[in-house]
């Protein structure tokens, strides 16, 4: 954990008025000197402390044998202007320092997780459309079918090689991922042995199918919370009402976009059996999609010159502080 | 910022904001969805084990409304499942709204995407 404060410069602010704030001594004091020097340290950005500008950040770190700053503080007479900064590090438990800088990463680089997650969970959503499954589902209707004399032998086994042979097609390279080491074939097949159910294997794999979907479903849920926490982080920590509604607006284009997207797929998908091709197209088309639209209505947003105070609006600046 | 870019950006804001309207009307079906309805056709044969799981509660249960919307607004899209009589078991005004909402859904989406897209692209070519 660094040992320091973020402190943003203020308009009227001086260094020798905010060292004398936090450190308690003047420039005539012989640690004065001590300290600029410190904070040169702290503050490698800085090439002249003389010089510090009004919204820049100061890091003030507590002197090497000195008593903490905050002791020091309540002994000295306080410029006004200048408040104590918050200390961000000071609040988090130290058993909590790795969930901080975890959630500190993903504030700035939420889109590697959200950006490909959601491909992968959409793409995989759409391979466990309804389409597909009931591929599996037919071959056990098919074995029904000849069990109760409606087909004879070859007429199912031509049906069963029908269904899987497309279902094989549909799902390419993703065959590992659902059968394991065995082929589509080799998977959907009657039990002959074992003493179990003859529609055991198949039974078995449209579990393992509903395992998948289960992981997709929960795999979504903590993508969209992982986009909305990162979104809310970076509207908190903008610096001004601009940034701040410029970020709304493209979260909640991209949210609603995706919705949107994902209920005209639900629509499609209902009666149309997807192949894995189309399930990848599908996934990036409909996130590139809700990503693009996000960035152009931020970019409309900036060029109308609005200053309709959204986040304000909605609560959504005391909801992410 | 040319008069064109201005209509498009108009009509992409426009669409967007009836798209939230449109969302929120959705989930104001999926609330009132007919309990008979889906005690009677979400479930086997009509949908299988994995679509039960994918499509029940959040985030992926509106899906299933979109789903039985269509075939209450349409029921000869239920054929294929089995489920074109479940507008029997729901009102009447539910059917017709159903109707309405995803005719007003394909056609606000489709020009939403299209604004968006070219929209897209003209800010790409702009910055």
């Amino acid at each position: 954990m660094n040992n320091y404060y973020e402190y943003k410069i203020k308009n009227g602010d001086t260094l020798s008025g905010i060292i004398q704030s936090m450190f308690g001594c003047v420039r005539n004091d012989t640690r004065y000197a001590e300290t600029v020097k410190h904070l040169l340290a702290l503050n490698p950005q800085i090439k002249n402390l003389d010089r510090i500008r009004s919204g820049d950040m100061l890091r003030l770190g507590v002197l090497p044998s000195t008593p903490p700053p905050t002791a020091r503080i309540a002994k000295t007479a306080h410029p006004g202007h200048i408040k104590t900064p918050t200390f961000i590090t000071q609040a988090v438990h130290p058993s909590d320092s790795d969930n901080f800088w975890a959630l500190a990463w993903l504030e700035h680089n939420a889109n590697y997780l959200t950006i490909p997650g959601g491909i992968a969970m959409g793409a995989s959503g759409n391979l466990l459309s309804p389409g597909n499954v009931n591929l599996i589902n037919e071959v056990s209707d098919h074995y029904a079918d000849f069990k109760s004399d409606r087909i004879t032998k070859s007429q199912y086994d031509y049906r069963r090689k029908l269904a899987l042979d497309k279902l094989k097609t549909n799902i390419g390279p993703f065959e590992k991922m659902m059968f394991g080491k065995n082929t589509t074939h080799q998977s959907i097949r009657i039990a002959r042995s074992g003493g179990v159910p003859a529609t055991a294997h198949i039974a078995k794999h449209a579990d393992r199918l509903k395992n998948i979907a289960a992981i997709s479903k929960s795999g979504g849920i903590v993508l969209a919370g992982v986009g909305l926490t990162a979104a809310c982080m970076q509207i908190a920590s903008a610096t001004d009402a601009q940034e701040k509604n410029e970020i709304f607006v493209e979260t909640i284009t991209s949210t609603g976009v995706g919705v949107g997207l994902g209920f005209a797929v639900g629509l499609f998908l209902i009666s149309n059996p997807i192949g894995w091709g189309a399930a990848i197209v599908l996934a990036v088309g409909s996130t590139a999609t809700s990503y693009g639209l996000g960035k152009f209505t931020r970019f409309v947003y900036t060029q109308s010159g609005t200053k309709i105070d959204l986040v304000s609006g909605a609560g959504v600046n005391r909801l992410c502080q | 910022m040319s008069l064109a870019f201005n209509i498009l950006a108009g009509t992409f804001v426009i669409t967007l904001l009836a798209l939230m309207g449109n969302l929120l009307l959705i989930f104001i079906m999926h609330v009132l969805m007919p309990r008979k309805v889906l005690d009677t056709y979400f479930k086997e044969p009509h949908f299988s084990s994995t679509e039960i799981t994918m499509f029940t509660g959040f985030p992926l249960g509106y899906m299933r409304t979109a789903m039985f919307m269509r075939a209450l607004g349409f029921p000869s899209s239920g054929k294929r499942r089995g489920v074109e009589g479940a507008y029997k078991l729901a009102p009447v005004w539910y059917c017709k709204v159903s109707k309405y909402l995803i005719v007003f859904f394909i056609i606000n989406f489709s020009i939403l995407i299209l604004s968006g897209v070219i929209g897209y692209v003209y800010m790409l070519m702009y910055e």
